[in-house]
């Protein structure tokens, strides 16, 4: 009853259901089966993502896409995975190779986006996991995840004239947060907090910069979540968290009879909460099907992709505007 | 001879079922595997994540280097991958928290899951052995 309720308030596409304060304001579809992970360019109109080679054979390098969300035109990003866009800018950071020990190669986006022309590697940052934020100088900062104990931190500018990289102790390795154990990084896009989740607490945290990238812990989100992303004024995050759907029993005792778990039992939903308040919103009530790593614009829009439960549906990205 | 014949069908039925009902790591067979074995490492992969996948391999290879089992299990929502994984069904597991990413690496001792033990996203081999090490022995 309570699923019906909520379908019949919401906007809802299929079994994905935005909640009906919220307003879906375009689902964008595509034919391909992406990896979970994707980026929102700032503007909101660009999403960069992985699709694998063979979509029957697991394999870790995949071939990166750009999609024009206006025009609909699909282009080929260079690089294995992990196409991440600066911000709002018009360069991009990805790894240079299918390795985690990679270097992440800087990226200029040409000819309306249609193609990127490289500049050359980000020294000392090596790794996983890479995330970029714009600092109020205009200044870049990109992190990069070797381990849980050690993540890579450089602070560098672009210069338009020579098409070189200024870098901030280009000779260093730098790291960040080296008093904390952390695992999931993401920087904010002002590049001044880092989420993650604290090995030791086992919860998801917010830590601030501080000038010599050590960090101090200043928000415990009080759960472990999935990945967290900021808005642009770091004033809100957003997550996904998987839980059960509307149809299962939680309660019921777990034993140790065999239970047939139908797919759609367990699914994922988008979250945001607002830092000053830490009051969390739902975003997603879904039924089946898996909504994951939103994002925000930088007009406040939140994104995230879906993969449906039914694999005759496609996978789509839902731009939201929320109240 | 009829009885015979009964008996061996009745066993093959048997047989047959009890393979249909461990093709997917269950509550049942998690526990089983769990008692089974007392100590090792479960590993929740899904080929929509890369890393994930790339790590498995490497999974394989620290669980060798540690002489420990591994399970390893796939994300429930992978559809028409070729691969001998059994796909994740345990409800233990997805209440632990382990679909959040992939991959999640789990721990588990005396025959039981560990709760202060789970491991979000790829690791390097060395890091990842040095947590499992740690966690085993004490020292987190």
């Amino acid at each position: 009853m309570l699923t019906l309720a909520l379908t019949l308030l919401a906007g809802t596409v299929s079994a994905q259901t935005i909640l009906s304060k919220h307003t879906l304001l375009n689902k964008v579809e595509i034919d391909a089966t992406p990896s979970f992970f994707f980026k929102v360019h700032g503007s909101g109109d660009f999403l960069s993502y992985t699709v694998a080679k063979n979509p029957n054979m697991p394999a870790a390098e995949g071939i990166n896409h750009l999609l024009n969300v206006k025009t609909s035109e699909d282009s080929i990003l260079p690089g294995p995975w992990d196409p991440v866009f600066v911000t709002d800018t018009n360069f991009m950071i990805i790894p240079d190779r299918a390795n985690t020990l990679s270097n992440f190669n800087f990226y200029s986006l040409t000819n309306n986006k249609k193609s990127s022309v490289l500049h050359e590697a980000i020294p000392y940052v090596t790794g996983t996991y890479q995330s970029v934020g714009v600092r109020a100088d205009g200044s870049f900062r990109l992190i990069a995840e070797l381990s849980h104990m050690r993540h890579e931190i450089k602070d560098f500018k672009f210069d338009e004239v020579s098409s070189k990289l200024i870098v901030n102790k280009a000779d260093e390795e730098e790291y960040i947060c080296p008093n904390y154990s952390i695992k999931l990084p993401m920087l904010s896009k002002d590049g001044e907090y880092l989420s993650g989740v604290d090995i030791i607490t086992k919860k998801t945290a917010i830590f601030k910069i501080n000038d010599d990238y050590s960090c101090t812990k200043i928000v415990d989100i009080g759960i472990k979540t999935g990945k967290l992303n900021f808005n642009y004024d770091s004033s809100k995050v957003t997550y996904h968290l998987y839980g059960p759907s509307q149809e299962i029993n939680e309660d019921s005792p777990i034993n140790d009879d065999y239970i047939p778990i139908p797919d759609g039992d367990y699914v994922a939903n988008i979250f945001v909460m607002d830092l000053k308040t830490k009051e969390i919103t739902p975003i997603t009530a879904n039924s089946t099907g898996n909504s994951l790593y939103p994002d925000f614009t930088r007009d406040g829009r939140l994104v995230f992709i879906t993969h449906p439960q039914d694999k005759n549906e496609k996978v789509n990205f839902s731009f939201v505007e929320l109240k | 001879m009829k009885l015979t014949k009964l008996s061996s069908l009745a066993a093959t039925f048997v047989l047959l079922l009890s393979t249909l009902a461990f093709a997917q790591v269950t509550d049942r067979s998690l526990n089983k595997f769990m008692q089974d074995n007392q100590k090792g490492i479960i590993y929740v992969w899904s080929p929509y994540m890369p890393l994930s996948v790339l790590g498995r391999q490497e999974i394989i290879q620290i669980a060798k280097d540690l002489n420990l089992p591994v399970l390893l299990t796939i994300d429930p929502s992978a559809r028409g991958i070729q691969t001998e994984d059994q796909k994740l069904e345990s409800r233990i597991l997805m209440r632990s928290g382990v679909l959040d990413h992939f991959p999640a690496t789990l721990l588990f001792e005396n025959g039981k899951l560990r709760d202060d033990v789970l491991i979000h996203g790829y690791e390097n081999q060395i890091p990842l052995t040095k947590l499992i090490q740690d966690y085993f022995e004490g020292r987190l």
